[in-house]
């Protein structure tokens, strides 16, 4: 069809004049200008951002994240044996101060509009560029649970988002009187991070060992199996006589909750516990879900090679917000995913095809403070499909194989989940001393 | 939205935007994004995020950054014909499916040269 000039700006002066952040090059090569826009700041668009920056100095790039403090999940569950660290685990996003670092507009983003590649900001304000990346995490599926609501989140808090929630959990555990009974309660896949519920449980279960001995942890599961779980099970066995799980098929798929009456209700029993912690299902956040990027499905289809969305051309969606199946949404994924993503939008603006993506994951659970357990994955794209690599995948090894050195290893794991977990923060945020 | 739709939406936008970027408060002509790296580049991004974004390492995660290129090379051909059955079944899982060209190029990216 052909499309008059005026029809064009009629367009534009209903949709609102877009600022646009570089100019598409219509009739110049490809490579003559561009500009990226990306929503988050967490580790999927952080790790974007600087990727763009390390190998295309001079390209626009604008990271639109919400005002409100960023504290990465990674390492919060220690925080809650050691709630004086919760400080440690936020993001300051000083880096973004340096000359040349990518644009930081700290706001709230309040719709996608998938079409112009752009974002309305809550202040009106809207950005659009060539290249739209959407990394915004993840939203609590509140209307999953029967019951859950805002008295029901506040009484049984999740802390699946770190920063306060952490806190509050920290100081609920700790008026936990000895005997009381702590239930968790875990959703159905997918969610953030696979193992963590089963890293806090381990933790929780540490504590009240040593504070609350007569106290007990039940987890319910909306499951029957889950990442690691033989290396879990094993661990809680040898370690954690006070700890219960039960998997769907015994019953523990979560029915209801009742703030008023501190009820939990399974498909079996009734619980009225002195803490629960009720991690509740995730899914898309409502802005990617109402611009029809999940097509209908509660997360959002992507290609493997630049997670461009299934549904709309030049919008990339990365992180937990992706189906990127069979990567976990986990920080190290969405580290990975931004750089991916970055080689890809470079090789688009260049006009050259997309590089095979390098993407890994390596998942590192403590099962104490001092004992550490790890998922690896590699994975590669065949026939249009993201699979895992089973020659570069595995699980630690069982302590049965690791005999008398048992402990050790366990013990090198946890020490290298706490490097790693500094590395992943300079590396997505660029914290650390300043580059030269 | 159907193809067709978003094609011809897509279209409109294009030249939506092409009309607003004339007036648009952006450097004009930013200069060219050149830079799609190549595989060495990124698998050494792929390294940085458990050894830092220089590759400076952390407490027990090593440094790649400052070792002698041989040494790097001789770590990184052992692990990867190793069997993994300790703490290093990490690295030794992700080195896994590495080609010699690509083990080299890792080496020569951090490595110091002799
Ligand atoms: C308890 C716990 C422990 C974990 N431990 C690990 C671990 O050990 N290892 C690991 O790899 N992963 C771990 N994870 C998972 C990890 O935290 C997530 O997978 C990761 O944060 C996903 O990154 P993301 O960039 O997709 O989203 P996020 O990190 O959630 O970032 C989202 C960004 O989008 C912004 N945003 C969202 N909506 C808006 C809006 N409307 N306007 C403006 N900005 C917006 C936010 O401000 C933020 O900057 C853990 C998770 C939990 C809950």
């Amino acid at each position: 069809m052909t499309l008059h000039r005026r029809d064009a700006l009629k367009v534009l002066g209903a949709a609102g004049l877009a600022t646009a952040l570089g100019r598409r090059a219509l009739a110049a090569s490809p490579s003559s200008s561009g500009s990226v826009l990306i929503l988050g700041a967490g580790f999927a668009g952080a790790s974007l951002a600087w990727a763009l920056k390390r190998w295309a100095p001079s390209l626009a790039v604008t990271v639109v994240a919400s005002p409100a403090r960023y504290w990465t999940c990674p390492f919060s569950n220690t925080a809650l044996l050691e709630p004086d660290t919760t400080d440690a685990l936020e993001v300051r996003y000083g880096a973004f101060q340096a000359p040349g670092a990518p644009t930081l507009i700290r706001a709230k983003v309040v719709a996608v509009e998938p079409e112009h590649r752009a974002l309305v900001l809550e202040d009106g304000r809207r950005l659009s560029a060539d290249k739209l990346v959407l990394a915004p995490g993840v939203e609590f599926a509140s209307d999953a649970i029967e019951g859950y609501d805002a008295d029901a989140e506040h009484r049984f808090p999740h802390a699946w988002e770190a920063g306060p929630s952490t806190l509050t959990l920290a100081q609920r555990l700790r008026a936990v009187p000895d005997g009381g009974l702590v239930v968790m309660t875990i959703p159905p896949n997918p969610y953030r991070c696979p193992p963590g519920p089963y890293e806090r449980a381990s933790l929780i279960a540490w504590w009240l060992q040593r504070h609350r001995p007569r106290s007990k942890l039940l987890l319910l599961d909306g499951k029957d199996q889950f990442t690691k779980d033989s290396l879990f099970k094993a661990a809680w066995a040898a370690r954690y006589g006070n700890l219960e799980w039960q998997g769907l098929s015994d019953g523990a798929g979560l029915r209801r909750v009742s703030a008023r009456e501190n009820l939990i209700e399974t498909d079996f029993d009734r619980f009225t516990p002195a803490l629960a912690n009720v991690i509740p299902p995730q899914r898309a956040p409502a802005l990617l879900r109402q611009a029809g990027l999940d097509g209908g499905q509660g997360w959002c289809p992507v290609e493997p090679t630049g997670f461009e969305s299934s549904l709309a051309r030049d919008v990339h969606i990365l992180g937990d917000a992706a189906i990127a199946n069979p990567m976990p949404k986990s920080a190290f994924a969405a580290n990975s995913q931004g750089k991916a993503c970055a080689a890809a939008l470079l090789a688009d603006l260049a006009g050259e095809p997309r590089p095979a993506p390098v993407l890994l994951n390596t998942c590192y659970s403590l099962v104490a403070p001092d004992a550490g357990i790890a998922i690896v994955g590699s994975y590669a794209v065949q026939a249009g499909k993201l699979v895992t690599l089973s020659e570069g995948s595995g699980l630690s090894p069982s302590r049965g194989a690791l005999g008398t050195q048992g402990d050790a290893v366990r013990a090198a794991e946890a020490a290298h989940a706490r490097g790693w977990y500094a590395s992943i923060r300079a590396d997505a945020f660029r914290e650390g001393p300043p580059w030269p | 939205m159907t193809c067709i739709a978003r094609g011809w939406a897509q279209g409109l936008s294009r030249l939506a935007l092409a009309l607003a970027g004339a007036m648009a408060l952006s450097p004009a002509g930013a200069a060219a994004p050149s830079g799609v790296p190549s595989a060495v580049e990124r698998w050494a991004a792929a390294c940085n995020g458990c050894h830092g974004a220089r590759g400076e390492g952390s407490g027990a995660i090593p440094a790649l950054r400052g070792q002698s290129r041989d040494a790097l090379r001789a770590t990184l051909l052992a692990w990867q014909q190793d069997e993994a059955s300790d703490q290093r079944h990490v690295m030794v899982r992700v080195l896994k499916p590495l080609d010699p060209a690509l083990l080299e190029g890792l080496a020569q990216h951090y490595g110091t040269p002799p």
